[in-house]
C-alpha cells in the first residue's frame, strides 16, 4: 500500500480499498493517525468482530490514537448507501449501493474537532477491476461523533498500565492489526517490554525473550 | 513447466498452479491430507520440498499442522503454499452446522523487505467424491486456520538446519519428499539422523506455535488468534513484536 496523505482522503481510501475490492474482499475499518503532514499510525479491525460487536470496533480503532494523543486521523470503512424514499427495508436494503466513506479528523489545540467525509462508490467493469465514481462530499458521516469524542479524549491516559506496547500487545491478540510508520516506534514508546503480568501463559517466553534483547547485554565501567 | 516459460514470475503467483494436480488426485482418492510446499530462493517457481502431514491423533501434544509450521520457521523459504481441509461455516453463527466441505489454500510469497500472504477457498462436494463445486475465491487471510500460524514462522527466523528439521518431522510420522531433479526420491533417507537436541528444539517449538495459534481448534479460536500484519503501508513495520 502507497503512503497515506492527510491532504488528500479520497487517494488514500482507493490506494486502500482498490486491491481488497479487486480480489472480492471486503474491506475492514481502517484508521491512519497523523503527526503534521506524516503518517505514523495505520489500525485496522479484525474480520471477525466486523457485523457482530460494532462498538468492538470502532473501541479498537480510537483507543489508540486517544493514548498516544494524534489529532489528526483518517478512517476509511466499507459503506450502504441507502435511498430513505424506500420505506420497506428489505426493498432498500436491495436497492443499496456499496461504497466506501473516507472521514477526515482533525483537532488544533482547544478548537472544536473539524470533521470531513467523502463517500466514494465504485463499479466494477470487469474481473479484478474497480472503476472509482467522483467522490460525494459529506458534512461528517456516521464516524464524526465517534472522531470528534476520540479527539476531545487525546490526552494520553489509556487503560491498564497506561503502556502503549501493552495495549498494543492487547489489542494484536484479539486480530486487530496495529502498524507504526519507521522511527515512530521509538517515539511513541512501542520499543518498550509489554507488562509481564498482562502476557498471556504462551507468548511469555517470548516477552521475556524480548525484554532481554532490549537490555544491554554488557555493563560499561563508569569513567 | 520450466521458468522460461511460465507467465508467473513477472505477474501474481498463484498458488493453484503449485497444487492444483496434487489436490485434484486426492479428491479422487476420497481423503485431502494438510499438504505443506515449500520453494527456497535459486528454486524457481516450483516447491522444492512437500510435506504430507501425519493422521491426527487424540494424543497429540501439538496438532500435525503446528509441527509442520516448525519448517517455515527452520528457514523462511520463498514461496510457501499450504493445503488445509475445512469446513465452511457462517461467523455470525458458529454453531450451526458446517456449510459444506471446503480446501483452503494458504500462500506465503516473500518479497524483498517482507512477505505476502493471501488466502484461498475451493469448495468441494461434501460427499468426498472429488468433484470440485465452484472456482477458487480468495478469501480474508484471518479466515484460514493457518494464516496466522504461517506468518509466526516466517517471523519467527528459528536459524535450525531445516534437513535436520526435516528430518525430524519424518520421525513424527509426517511424509517428507523432495522434487528437485523431477525425482521423488525420499527426503529423510538423505539426511543424517536427528539427534534428542533436534527432536527437543522443534518440539519446543512446535508446542509454541499450538498454544499460541491452535490451529486444529473449532472456528471460534479465530478470536484468539494473533493478528497478521500483511496489507500494511510500505516500509511500516508492526507494532507489536510478540
Amino acid at each position: 500500500m502507497p503512503t497515506p496523505t492527510f491532504d488528500d482522503p479520497c487517494a488514500t481510501a482507493r490506494d486502500e480499498a482498490t486491491p481488497r475490492l479487486a480480489r472480492g474482499l471486503d474491506l475492514r475499518p481502517t484508521l491512519i493517525g497523523f503527526e503534521g503532514d506524516e503518517p505514523t499510525l495505520y489500525v485496522r479491525s479484525a474480520p471477525a468482530w466486523v457485523g457482530t460487536t460494532w462498538n468492538s470496533v470502532t473501541a479498537a480503532l480510537v483507543m489508540l490514537p486517544c493514548l498516544l494523543g494524534i489529532r489528526r486521523l483518517l478512517v476509511v470503512c466499507e459503506s450502504r448507501v441507502t435511498d430513505h424514499s424506500i420505506d420497506d427495508p428489505v426493498a432498500r436494503d436491495a436497492h443499496a449501493e456499496r461504497g466506501v466513506l473516507v472521514t477526515r479528523a482533525e483537532q488544533h489545540g482547544d478548537d472544536r474537532p473539524v470533521i470531513s467525509g467523502h463517500l466514494l462508490t465504485w463499479q466494477r467493469p470487469g474481473p479484478q477491476q474497480v472503476a472509482w465514481d467522483a467522490p460525494i462530499r459529506l458534512d461528517d458521516g456516521p464516524w464524526g461523533d465517534v472522531l470528534s469524542h476520540a479527539l476531545g479524549r487525546a490526552d494520553r491516559q489509556g487503560p491498564g498500565d497506561g503502556r502503549p506496547s501493552s495495549l498494543v500487545y492487547g489489542l494484536s491478540r484479539c486480530g486487530v492489526v496495529v502498524a507504526v510508520a519507521p522511527r515512530w516506534r521509538e517515539r511513541y514508546g512501542l520499543d518498550q517490554p509489554v507488562d509481564p503480568r498482562g502476557v498471556r501463559r504462551e507468548d511469555r517466553r517470548r516477552a521475556r525473550a524480548h525484554r532481554s534483547a532490549g537490555r544491554p547485554s554488557t555493563v560499561e565501567a563508569a569513567s | 513447466m520450466t521458468d522460461s516459460d511460465r507467465p508467473a514470475s513477472s505477474g501474481p503467483f498463484d498458488p493453484f498452479d503449485w497444487v492444483r494436480e496434487l489436490v485434484l488426485a486426492d479428491l479422487d482418492a476420497g481423503d485431502v491430507p494438510s499438504r505443506l510446499l515449500l520453494a527456497e530462493d535459486g528454486q524457481g517457481t516450483e516447491p522444492g520440498v512437500q510435506i504430507v502431514a501425519r493422521p491426527e491423533s487424540p494424543h497429540d501434544d501439538a496438532s500435525p499442522l503446528s509441527e509442520m509450521a516448525c519448517a517455515i520457521a527452520a528457514r523462511p523459504p520463498r514461496r510457501a503454499v499450504w493445503v488445509v481441509p475445512g469446513r465452511l461455516r457462517d461467523l455470525a453463527d458458529e454453531r450451526a452446522a458446517p456449510l459444506g466441505r471446503c480446501l483452503v489454500l494458504t500462500c506465503l510469497d516473500r518479497r524483498p523487505g517482507g512477505w505476502q500472504l493471501h488466502a484461498r477457498t475451493i469448495p468441494v462436494h461434501p460427499d468426498g467424491n472429488g468433484l470440485l463445486l465452484a472456482a477458487a475465491s480468495d478469501v480474508e487471510v484471518e479466515l484460514s486456520p493457518v494464516a496466522s500460524l504461517m506468518d509466526d514462522a516466517a517471523r519467527l527466523a528459528a536459524g535450525h538446519d531445516l534437513q535436520r528439521t526435516l528430518a525430524v518431522l519424518s520421525i513424527w510420522g509426517h511424509t517428507v519428499a523432495t522434487t528437485e531433479m523431477g525425482t521423488d526420491r525420499s527426503f529423510g533417507a538423505t539426511l543424517p539422523a536427528p539427534n534428542g537436541s533436534d527432536r527437543h528444539r522443534v518440539r519446543r517449538i512446535a508446542d509454541e506455535f499450538e498454544a499460541r495459534h491452535t490451529p486444529a481448534a473449532p472456528a471460534a479460536s479465530i478470536r484468539r488468534r494473533p493478528a497478521i500484519p500483511t496489507g500494511i503501508p510500505d516500509g511500516w513495520a508492526p507494532a507489536c513484536l510478540l
